[in-house]
């Protein structure tokens, strides 16, 4: 019955459109990100070959801005520098990261919860949070020397070789991430098929496991690698300027010039750009060689794991954590608690008068922290939606541009927000949007804009390694039987990636709640939002209050997300027990 | 007796038909729901339910139980809704106490605030007294004061100001004359707004900066408003009166504005409220609507009136004779200003026909629209000002002072700049203010400054204000600091330098440290000032030696300063603002050296943009910031940005600022604009090393 109903309007749609459902979904996808991302970029890109594009002053095109990279001496020192500190924090990030994802998943750690929170924090603390946190305890006057004794911390942060792990510290919760939402699902007929033959355990991880959890891996390296090489707050704040300049310093550099040098902002973002193609080509030359659909009918979730308090791998966890976010944050919440930095660790030093000035003053910091939550829950939900359809697109269809989307959606990561956020000036702010109607600069909805294109490349990178899981013979199997493509989304691709597509929204939340550079060239008069509350508080040297406001704002970010993860977890959990029994009882019989 | 709660959990068994289900609803587990069942039956002695399968029937008892129980848990429901609605509607009793100045317009803001919560009700109560902090009973105050008004544990939130000036009858003028300038007055019986016989109130001024005083004491004082102008209309001498409550008067001809270039002080509006926690929401909505409205009124020039008037003939009589009179009268205490109850003239108002409003909005309408004839020119909405300084003390008190409302963006220089240029295609500022001279000239020669502004206040400015001047009157200066000073730890520096120069001594090797111009917006005229007085040879001498002697580089002087507060390093060449804030927090010991030839200046200025859409209020806002008491507001209102030299005679220094006559080397601006990416590049290029 279904078959015959089903072949002829199968045969009479194909001659007439000609384009699948899913290069309908690759095309809307496409105009999303040119909206949000490609034609920002471009106009900054532009820059570099046409000066003044856009400011009404052109100049004529020109390729000499590209070359000239090459003769001054602190342009030459930047790009070295932040290929240097992009590489080692990926080697290092990618292998911390992806190790403490297997421990997690593999020995029962009573740390294991901490640390998937810490993680989540650690993303969405804003860089400069970080940076202020290791100032306070590795420089000269910091904690470290001075209330420790330890005189030798200094000299060991403050180094190209220390700045390069501190990074890795800040970013190595992009592999831990990915890695983990890919050992979400377990073949243990791999490993027992393994074990069977005599395999012992670290042999089994060596050569099925960590083979199996390449792509994730791998993607995991790919965006610590892209973060670094776009962050500005983190070396620039602890590497004192000239010591350790980068791309992203130069571009603020560039952009600080007056006259405004947009043109070698451009040529500077351009580098930045190459590079990371560079990096995203290496990694799929890597992934092509072999297959990684390695899921099967009898995947299963990975069990809960019990409480256990066994030394080592409870060790290991507990000595990142303590690098990673108890140094940084701690020396934050002690400032946040002092009354003088100066005078240190004493009963009458404590005090709490610097959360009563951040909850106090005329509820600035409220409606800051209102209206930044809106904006990234729907920056979230946004970039949620439009990385899942471009991560199904890319995984799943031959859509001839799915490597435009790709790149596009990581070339965001790469790109400064101060650069992508000027971008959004000249497309939005043009004349020719305002007689449009569209005249979006100085409406808070350019900030939801601005919040999704600076969210989609992590929310993707997370969907890919969760995707790249999913055999395309199940989605093709579910199309022979009829199913059109949101039934199959809905039925077999959601279901699977549901935990990975819950984590992804969550990192886009978390990372539009702090996002400074975008938020503070964008900001409508009138409207407060946090990081430049914050950063404000920061600049005018209150560190009590600015530190009590981003404890106060992330402590609240991160309820949130640990509050929906639970929630979700809880509830995929429900869902696929109460359907597993059925399932197998029919497969048994 | 039965436990309610078990019969609570019965009704849910049966609204939803099963034990499991009415689990799940009410997140129970099973056990507990059967168990409590059981329960509930072995104590009735019967049977309630009969389950046999998937059917659910109840037996005659247990409808007879639903149907009770179902009573109990509505009467809970009811109740937890009453309770709870109390603290979160807006509804009950809101005291009130308004000054007369706004008795008129009284009955309008409180429909407003009536008609969408009809459990809201009032007392109202007018009176100008200060706010007794024992007896007084009133949940908000609204008070007009010309003077300060008593200190007490209320919260005043300054709504705006509003203007004295003089006005009188047509008929009164016919027979004793119209006074054409200050001194005229004498000769006339003067009435006039106050609390009592102050000489501060009969202070004139005119646009020009100059004061008058009205020496002859006046025949009548009150500061009930409506008191005064029903005084005017008879005809019993010139009226020194708020502009607001002659504001109909005026429209419709019964009084004139006498000398309107002069006004008297400005009469403010202040709403005293509980402190915010203490109020519930009711009283947070009121206060917060009887602000806005109260401000929009009051600072609508007009505009508002239009669409405020035709409300009139639909109010309903009795709510207006009820809040007025009603409520008023058991409230009214002895004591309360002015011999006769200010609801007349809200009564003297009421008995208008519709084509009398419609006639009185056209004179209205028309009346401003030729006493302002250039604010028309404005485009409407706010003022957009871009600033990197002074973010929060600027909004309120500009639109107090001048009744427009200003939109603040705030963001460090160099965001403002990129923004700028960024724009340049659609600008959207109006009025900038930029702690660097150099910019406005840079700006300027991209022609995207106005030009020939002449402001008339711009004989406020004092020495410095005209020595920075440009003739071209493009921007205009409003605050001078220096762009660096040396700052040192006295606690480990020992002998301290005495010249710039000094730095490049053994002795301070790797411990001093200073921002990047290329970054840092004031740190640029520090380098472009040794330029140009060392000249380019010189200059690049004196930093090499520095770089040599490990001068450390900071991103901005914000870093700088923490650096040095954290002893990272020992001295640090920064901003008399950050040096002198260290300094005011004594929280490291710390001493300035101000070299004797001087240190390099920065001038801050405010301009207006060429493609402005709002030339008049831009314009308004340049005079404002060339008033001493608005100088003299920024100064004392943000302790790190204040401390500068103003630029205006008779502004307040701050007393924690660098000491007076220090003398300040600026660079000029045609030097810093050419040979800035010059110096930039060198700079930056050097600093690798």
């Amino acid at each position: 019955m279904t078959l015959t109903s089903a072949a002829p309007t199968t045969a009479d749609r194909r001659p007439r459109h000609r384009l699948l459902p899913e290069d309908w979904l690759g095309i809307s996808v496409v105009l999303v990100l040119v909206i949000l991302v490609l034609a920002p970029m471009a106009a900054v890109l532009l820059q570099a070959f046409m000066p003044g594009a856009f400011s009404g002053q052109s100049r004529g095109i020109g390729f000499g801005g590209l070359l000239e990279i090459f003769e001054r001496p602190l342009w030459r020192r930047a790009l070295w520098n932040s290929l240097f500190l992009a590489s080692i924090a990926a080697v290092i990030g990618g292998l911390m990261g992806s190790g403490l994802a297997i421990l997690r998943h593999n020995s029962r750690l009573a740390l294991g919860p901490v640390l998937d929170i810490a993680a989540w924090a650690i993303i969405i603390l804003p860089s400069f949070i970080l940076a202020q946190g290791w100032i306070l305890f590795a420089s000269r006057g910091g904690l470290a020397n001075q209330w420790f004794g330890l005189g030798f911390v200094p000299d060991l942060v403050f180094n190209p070789w220390g700045l390069a792990v501190v990074m890795s510290l800040k970013s190595f919760p992009f592999a831990y991430l990915t890695v983990s939402a890919a050992l979400q699902w377990r073949m243990d007929d791999y490993t027992h098929a393994a074990r069977l033959n005599g395999a012992g355990p670290l042999r089994v991880l060596w050569t099925v496991r960590l083979p199996m959890l390449l792509p994730a891996v791998l993607s995991g390296a790919l965006l610590i690698f892209i973060d670094v090489l776009g962050d500005f707050g983190l070396p620039a704040a602890l590497a004192t300027t000239y010591r350790f300049p980068t791309l992203t310093y130069a571009i603020y550099v560039a952009i600080n010039q007056s006259p405004i040098r947009f043109d070698l902002a451009g040529v500077m973002a351009f580098y930045v750009t190459a590079i990371m193609l560079l990096a995203v080509m290496a990694y799929f030359r890597v992934l092509r060689r072999r297959r990684y659909d390695f899921l099967g009918g009898k995947a299963k979730l990975a069990p809960m794991s019990a409480r256990n308090t066994a030394l080592l791998p409870n060790g290991i966890a507990l000595i990142a954590l303590l690098l990673a976010l108890i140094i940084p944050i701690g020396a934050s919440v002690m400032v946040s608690f002092t009354d003088r930095i100066s005078q240190g660790i004493s009963w009458d030093n404590l005090t709490l008068r610097h959360y009563a000035y951040v909850l106090d003053t005329g509820g600035a910091f409220l409606s800051a922290l209102r209206s930044s939550t809106v904006i990234a829950a729907q920056a979230a939900i946004g970039s949620g939606i439009i990385a899942a359809a471009a991560a199904y697109v890319m995984t799943f269809s031959g859509f001839r541009l799915n490597r435009l989307i790709d790149l596009t959606c990581t070339l965001s990561l790469a790109v400064p927000g101060v650069v992508l956020g000027i971008g959004y000036i000249f497309i939005w702010n043009a004349p020719l949007m305002d007689r449009a109607g569209l005249s979006l600069y100085g409406h808070p909805f350019i900030l939801v804009l601005a919040g999704i294109a600076g969210a989609v490349p992590i929310a993707v990178r997370v969907l890919l390694g969760a995707m790249a899981q999913v055999p395309a013979t199940m989605l093709q199997a579910a199309a022979l039987q009829g199913a059109g493509l949101g039934r199959r989304i809905a039925t077999i691709v959601v279901p699977l990636i549901a935990a990975a597509l819950v984590s992804a929204t969550l990192t886009a939340f978390g990372a539009a709640m702090f996002d400074l550079a975008i938020n503070s060239i964008l900001r409508p008069p009138r409207l407060d939002v946090l990081p430049v509350y914050v950063n404000r508080a920061f600049e005018q040297g209150e560190f009590g209050a600015a530190t009590a406001a981003t404890l106060l704002a992330g402590g609240l970010t991160v309820a949130i997300i640990a509050g929906i993860s639970a929630a979700a977890r809880f509830v995929l959990r429900r869902l696929i027990q109460t359907e597993t029994p059925k399932g197998t009882t029919d497969a048994d019989t | 007796m039965l436990d309610l709660n078990d019969l609570r959990l019965f009704v849910a068994i049966v609204e939803h038909q099963g034990i499991l289900k009415a689990g799940r609803a009410l997140n129970l587990p099973k056990s507990t729901m059967s168990r409590r069942l059981a329960g509930l039956e072995a104590q009735l002695k019967t049977r309630l339910i009969i389950r046999s399968g998937e059917a659910f029937t109840l037996t005659p008892a247990g409808q007879d139980a639903y149907d009770l129980g179902l009573r109990v848990v509505q009467a809970a429901r009811d109740a937890e809704d009453r309770l709870l609605r109390a603290r979160q509607d807006i509804a009950g009793q809101v005291m009130l106490s308004a000054t007369s100045l706004i008795a008129a317009r009284l009955p309008y803001y409180l429909t407003a605030l009536t008609g969408p919560h009809p459990r809201l009700s009032f007392t109202l109560d007018v009176s100008e007294r200060d706010p007794d902090p024992v007896s007084d009973p009133s949940d908000l105050l609204l008070r007009a004061h010309a003077w300060s008004l008593r200190d007490s544990a209320l919260i005043q939130r300054r709504i705006c100001r509003n203007p004295l000036i003089l006005v009188a009858a047509p008929a009164y003028l016919v027979k004793y004359g119209t006074p054409l300038a200050p001194a005229d007055v004498a000769a006339h019986d003067l009435l006039a707004y106050g609390i009592d016989a102050r000489p501060e109130t009969g202070l004139l001024s005119n646009a020009a900066g100059q004061v008058e005083m009205l020496t002859t004491p006046p025949r009548l004082i009150t500061a009930n408003a409506a008191v005064l102008v029903q005084a005017g209309l008879e005809a019993q001498g010139l009226v020194l009166v708020p502009e607001f409550v002659a504001r109909d008067a005026l429209a419709s001809g019964a009084l004139r504005r006498l000398l309107p270039d002069w006004t008297g002080p400005a009469v403010a509006v202040t709403l005293l409220t509980p402190s915010r926690q203490n109020m519930n929401a009711t009283l947070r909505y009121c206060a917060d609507q009887i602000a806005l409205q109260v401000k929009s009124d009051i600072l609508s020039l007009g505009q508002q009136v239009p669409k405020q008037e035709p409300h009139v003939p639909e109010l309903p009589p009795g709510v207006v004779t009820k809040l007025t009179h009603g409520r008023l009268s058991p409230q009214m205490r002895p004591g309360s200003h002015g011999p006769a109850p200010s609801s007349n003239s809200t009564e003297s108002d009421m008995p208008m026909t519709p084509f009398q409003t419609v006639l009185g909005t056209a004179a209205l309408t028309t009346a401003t629209a030729l006493a302002l004839p250039v604010a028309a020119q404005d485009a409407a909405g706010p003022l957009v000002l871009y600033t990197n300084d002074f973010e929060g003390a600027i909004t309120d008190r500009f639109e107090a002072d001048t009744g427009r409302e200003v939109d603040v963006v705030q963001m460090s220089g160099g965001e403002i700049l990129a923004r700028i240029a960024a724009e340049a295609a659609n600008p959207q500022w109006d009025v900038l203010i930029f702690n660097g001279s150099y910019t406005f000239h840079m700006l300027d020669q991209q022609e995207a400054l106005l030009r020939g502004v002449e402001p008339a206040n711009l004989g406020n400015l004092n020495e410095i204000g005209q020595t920075y001047l440009p003739e071209n009157r493009s921007w205009f200066p409003i605050g001078l600091a220096a762009s660096c000073v040396m700052l040192y730890r006295t606690d480990l520096v020992e002998t301290p330098p005495t010249a710039f120069a000094d730095l490049a001594d053994p002795r301070f090797n790797g411990q001093f440290g200073m921002a990047d111009p290329a970054v840092a917006a004031p740190a640029y005229p520090c380098v472009a000032q040794f330029f140009e007085e060392l000249g380019d040879q010189g200059a690049r001498d004196l930093f090499t030696s520095f770089f040599e002697n490990g001068m450390r580089v900071f991103r901005t002087n914000g870093p700088t300063g923490a650096a040095l507060a954290s002893g990272d390093i020992s001295l640090a060449l920064i901003t008399s603002q950050v040096a002198y804030t260290v300094m005011a927090e004594g929280e490291v010991p710390v001493s300035v050296v101000w070299p004797e030839d001087g240190a390099p200046g920065v001038v801050r200025g405010v301009g207006i943009s060429a493609s402005t859409a709002r030339p008049e209020a831009a314009k308004a806002f340049v005079d404002w910031l060339l008033e001493p008491d608005t100088q003299s507001h920024l100064a004392a209102a943000i302790p790190s940005d204040g401390k500068f030299e103003p630029t205006v005679t008779g502004a307040v220094r701050r007393p924690d600022g660098p000491p007076e006559g220090q003398r300040y080397l600026v660079a000029s601006d045609d030097f810093a604009v050419e040979h800035e990416a010059d110096i930039k590049t060198w700079f930056a290029d050097q600093a690798l090393n």
